[in-house]
């Protein structure tokens, strides 16, 4: 019964600080993804609970048992590693086996959980084969099956996907949640790809400059981003920035430049604030040219692209900034570029955040 | 017709370089062989039938022989067990003092093995070395002490340590540099205890690494004649035995003993050799089980080291170093300044220093022309190994053959160095071809046969670390001809490979003691020199030339580091 608490972390390599004060708590059965770009910290969490890495300050648990300074092979964990590290002296049977081995099991225990294991993963009548003889596939279920055979309940997972083209990738995700899943195990997921992220996880955790920049289930985090940053991490997001020029109980007006307002629910702004308000294109529907009005704002389109199932286009604004929206491909009415639209606004979907000190472009910029 | 013109050149460029490698590599180390064959008569009435002694001369082949191979094999199980801990902790821990600990390791490879030969023999034997130290009136062993059971002189194995040590853990670390940590990282996650996880993982992927490292000390300590004079008392080794049968004339017993080391060598070393080639795998089904008793025990045994025990291996290793390396460089230097105008112990001052360099005896005006000699020989020698190595670096590269050439190339690595000297002498000298007698320019050409491996390896080395084909490609793409390509991409990303092995071979010509001894006629070296010496009983000349030998070297080791960094 797995359950995995962080609680106030820090992890420094020199001058560097990887993990800044994490706190985390991962449920049991719980498939938990560390997601965030190449040097967020991410790795180096997923490391810290395995034992790879010791932390600087905070306290690690395991099952509630303190394991902070505890070795990694008395961790009782699986490790996926992103390029998998399969041992390439040992031939699928030998890796299978390594460690009930190493853990000294009774040979027809090992025997036995092995076969089931290369069963799952529907790698029986391969155990002869080393690793540089198994395909890119084959050789990230043998990982899975070596990390499982040792009999953890908690499973860690080092971009176990990254190494795959992006077909693959996307078969073996949905394969991966299932096995989970059907074990009943406990799974935290290291990854920067977003959307393997949104489509497999139960929790995500958005990390940033080794901080927690927001976790929630995926759907949390995509309606209701709490800062600038996960409005554009997640999914995709227009910004505009502005001043909060009217609020009342339910409502709050937002200036913004070129004498545009928004109109969005009221919350907690003070008139003269400086806000930052985030739009998702989805979010916006582009209409014929009728003026500007409140949540109504006028502009010529710039752009258009069909991807998939949507056409994404892109209008300029008359105070000159540029908005994405993405509109349904059936929608009845084409926009030729050059056409001048209206962009109406749905109040339910304005996100508004306090002007970020460092500016809203470091706010947001993905490193 | 341009194209036509270049093609010639290149042909008539790759044979002479081939031809010079023959003539200047291949024979000179195989030419004892032949010598068997071709006076086989005059072998077998000097040897098995002698008028005088019957097959005494036989007897003796043999004893030296077995003798030797004991030594050697002895030596290379001690490097093993401390060589593969040092060689671990240098390859995956961070500590203050690793960089010196590299050097303190590299040093047997840049002292002429004479004056470290020296050093260990007044640190272990005499009242100025750990003797005193301790409060005795004399040495703490006794120069012909045997270790017990094994009956290997203490003397000539804790020298031969010394010396092929840096083989073993130089090779082996380097290939650990090569095994990706994360697989260490994987078996730990898995539950391996360290101990557990060395032994299963990072052992056998090291494998090759330790083949070919036990190989190279194997080859060196079979060939080691200088320390090994100096420290040897009344044992003779196989390589001793033949400078001392060169100078008693007995070609024929040197020759048919040069002709068995070869062979012999040959037959335990290139076995092993091919085996670091094949990839190591092993198949969990053919493994045999022990039983879940026994596995058990090994895997407790192993939990209780990894947990309670893990500084053993790092006090254990350091230890070995400091005995063989470290103490005897330091007694040296330590002696120098009691002895420096008497005796310190009888007050007698022809047993100074001042006395037996300046005075009578004038060792330093003999120490002076030795060093030029050996300068000059190693300079010489280093020059010639290099205009032939670079070439031969691309030959091996870029041509089907070359993987001949490169194992042909370690030939002479494994040759004893005695036996190549007097195979080269056979060949140039007075009784072969009548070209060249002993003296200066033998010594020259002797150096050229191991030098010319010595600058090959690190500079293939070089080569493949530095993806140089993709390099010459995008050179070729941007439009530069084949000749711009060696010039401008190619001879300088392996320039510091080969400056790497000109500094190493240049040491190793200075330091050479076994063939020069044979080859050098009246242009005596530094190192025999320091022979000589020991042999004379002048001790405190010894002391200094010693002092020199290893000043000298600190500072050679110095650009060593300085290049290959």
């Amino acid at each position: 019964m797995p359950d995995v608490k962080l609680i106030n972390v820090t992890k420094r390599y020199g001058k560097v600080v990887a993990v800044d004060n994490v706190s985390l708590h991962v449920r049991d059965k719980e498939y938990v993804t560390l997601l965030g770009a190449s040097g967020c910290g991410k790795t180096t969490t997923l490391r810290l609970i395995a034992g790879l890495a010791e932390p600087d300050e905070g306290t690690i648990l395991i099952d509630d048992r303190d394991v902070t300074n505890t070795p990694p092979e008395d961790r009782g964990i699986g490790f996926v590693f992103q390029n998998y590290a399969l041992f390439p002296h040992m031939d699928l049977w030998g890796n299978t086996t390594y460690g009930p081995t190493v853990k000294g099991w009774k040979e027809e225990d090992t025997e036995k959980l092995a076969k089931q294991m290369l069963e799952m993963v529907r790698l029986r009548g391969r155990e002869d084969a080393f690793p540089d003889e198994l395909s890119g596939g084959m050789q990230q279920r043998a990982a899975l099956a070596r990390a499982l055979s040792a009999g953890t309940q908690l499973l860690l997972l080092d971009e176990p996907l990254g190494a795959l083209d992006a077909k693959l990738r996307i078969i073996l995700r949905y394969e991966l949640r299932r096995l989970v899943e059907d074990l009943g195990l406990t799974a935290i997921h290291v990854t920067h790809d977003q959307e393997e992220a949104l489509t497999i996880s139960d929790g995500i955790v958005v990390m940033r400059k080794g901080r927690v920049e927001q976790l929630g289930t995926p759907l949390e985090l995509y309606l209701q981003p709490q800062t600038p940053y996960i409005a554009n991490f997640i999914g995709e997001s227009n910004f505009l920035e502005g001043i909060v020029t009217n609020t009342d109980k339910k409502d709050m007006f937002i200036e913004v430049p070129g004498g545009l307002f928004i109109r969005t629910r009221s919350d907690g702004f003070k008139i003269g604030e400086r806000v930052a308000v985030a739009i998702r294109p989805e979010f916006v529907e582009i209409e014929q040219y009728s003026g500007n009005d409140v949540n109504l704002l006028a502009g010529e389109v710039e752009r258009m692209r069909f991807i998939g199932g949507i056409t994404r286009y892109e209008v300029r604004l008359l105070n000159d900034d540029l908005i994405a929206v993405r509109s349904p491909i059936e929608s009845k009415v084409k926009y030729e570029l050059g056409v001048k639209v209206s962009l109406k606004l749905n109040p339910e979907r304005i996100y508004v955040y306090h002007y970020p000190k460092e500016g809203l472009l470091e706010a947001i910029r993905v490193e | 017709m341009k194209q036509d013109y270049r093609r010639a050149l290149g042909k008539v460029s790759l044979y002479s370089v081939t031809a010079a490698f023959a003539a200047l590599v291949i024979i000179p180390t195989v030419f004892v062989i032949s010598f068997t064959f071709t006076r086989w008569e005059e072998i077998y009435h000097e040897i098995f039938a002698n008028p005088l002694i019957g097959n005494e001369n036989w007897v003796q082949i043999q004893r030296v022989l077995v003798f030797s191979f004991k030594v050697s094999a002895f030596t290379v199980l001690f490097d093993l067990i401390f060589g593969i801990p040092l060689a671990y902790i240098l390859s995956r821990k961070k500590f203050f003092g690793k960089t010196t600990l590299e050097d303190v390791i590299t040093l047997p490879l840049v002292i002429p093995t004479s004056g470290f030969g020296f050093a260990t023999l007044i640190t272990w034997t005499t009242v100025a070395g750990l003797g005193g130290l301790l409060g005795l009136k004399s040495g703490i062993v006794d120069l012909g002490l045997l270790i017990p059971g094994v009956n290997v002189p203490f003397l000539i194995f804790i020298v031969h340590v010394g010396l092929t040590l840096p083989y073993v853990v130089l090779t082996i670390r380097a290939k650990m540099d090569e095994v990706n940590p994360v697989f260490e990282t994987a078996s730990r996650t898995l539950g391996a205890e360290p101990l557990t996880t060395f032994r299963r993982i990072l052992l056998p992927l090291a494998l090759p690494g330790i083949f070919s490292g036990s190989v190279l000390a194997f080859a060196r300590s079979l060939g080691e004649t200088g320390a090994t004079m100096v420290v040897s008392g009344i044992y003779t080794t196989a390589s001793i035995a033949i400078v001392r049968w060169v100078f008693e004339f007995k070609f024929a017993a040197a020759s048919f003993l040069g002709f068995l080391m070869i062979l012999i060598s040959w037959a335990l070393i290139l076995p092993v050799e091919f085996l670091v080639g094949m990839k190591v795998r092993s198949r969990a089904f053919a493994r045999a089980s022990f039983g879940n008793g026994f596995k058990k025990l090994v895997l407790d045994i192993e939990k209780f080291t990894s947990k309670r025990l893990h500084r053993v291996k790092d006090v254990a290793s350091l230890v070995i170093v400091a005995i063989t390396v470290i103490i005897p460089i330091l007694v040296v230097l330590n002696s120098i300044i009691p002895f420096w105008s008497r005796d310190p112990y009888t007050g007698k001052v022809s047993g100074g220093i001042l006395y037996q360099m300046f005075g009578p005896p004038n060792y330093f005006k003999a120490l002076m022309r030795a060093t030029l000699t050996s300068f000059t020989a190693a300079s010489v020698s280093t020059y010639i190994a290099t205009c032939l190595a670079v070439p031969l670096v691309f030959i091996i590269k870029r041509y089907r053959f070359g993987r001949v050439v490169r194992s042909i190339l370690k030939i002479p690595l494994i040759v004893p160095t005695s036996a190549l000297g007097l195979s080269v002498l056979l060949l140039w000298g007075p009784s072969g071809l009548n070209l060249v007698n002993p003296g200066i320019w033998l010594i020259i050409l002797t150096h050229v046969v191991f030098s010319v491996p010595v600058i090959v390896e690190p500079a293939i080395a070089a080569y493949e670390g530095s993806q140089i084909v993709l390099f010459e490609e995008s050179a070729r793409t941007l439009g530069a001809t084949a000749y711009d390509v060696a010039e401008t991409i190619s001879i300088p990303l392996v320039k510091r490979g080969v400056l790497a092995g000109v500094v190493l071979s240049f040491t190793h010509s200075l330091g050479e003691t076994g063939a020069t001894f044979i080859v050098m006629g009246r242009d005596i070296t530094v190192p025999t020199l320091v022979v000589n010496m020991v042999e004379a009983l002048a001790i405190p000349a010894a002391l200094f030339s010693s002092t020199y030998l290893i000043a000298v070297s600190l500072v050679l080791l110095l650009v060593f580091r300085r290049i290959s960094k």
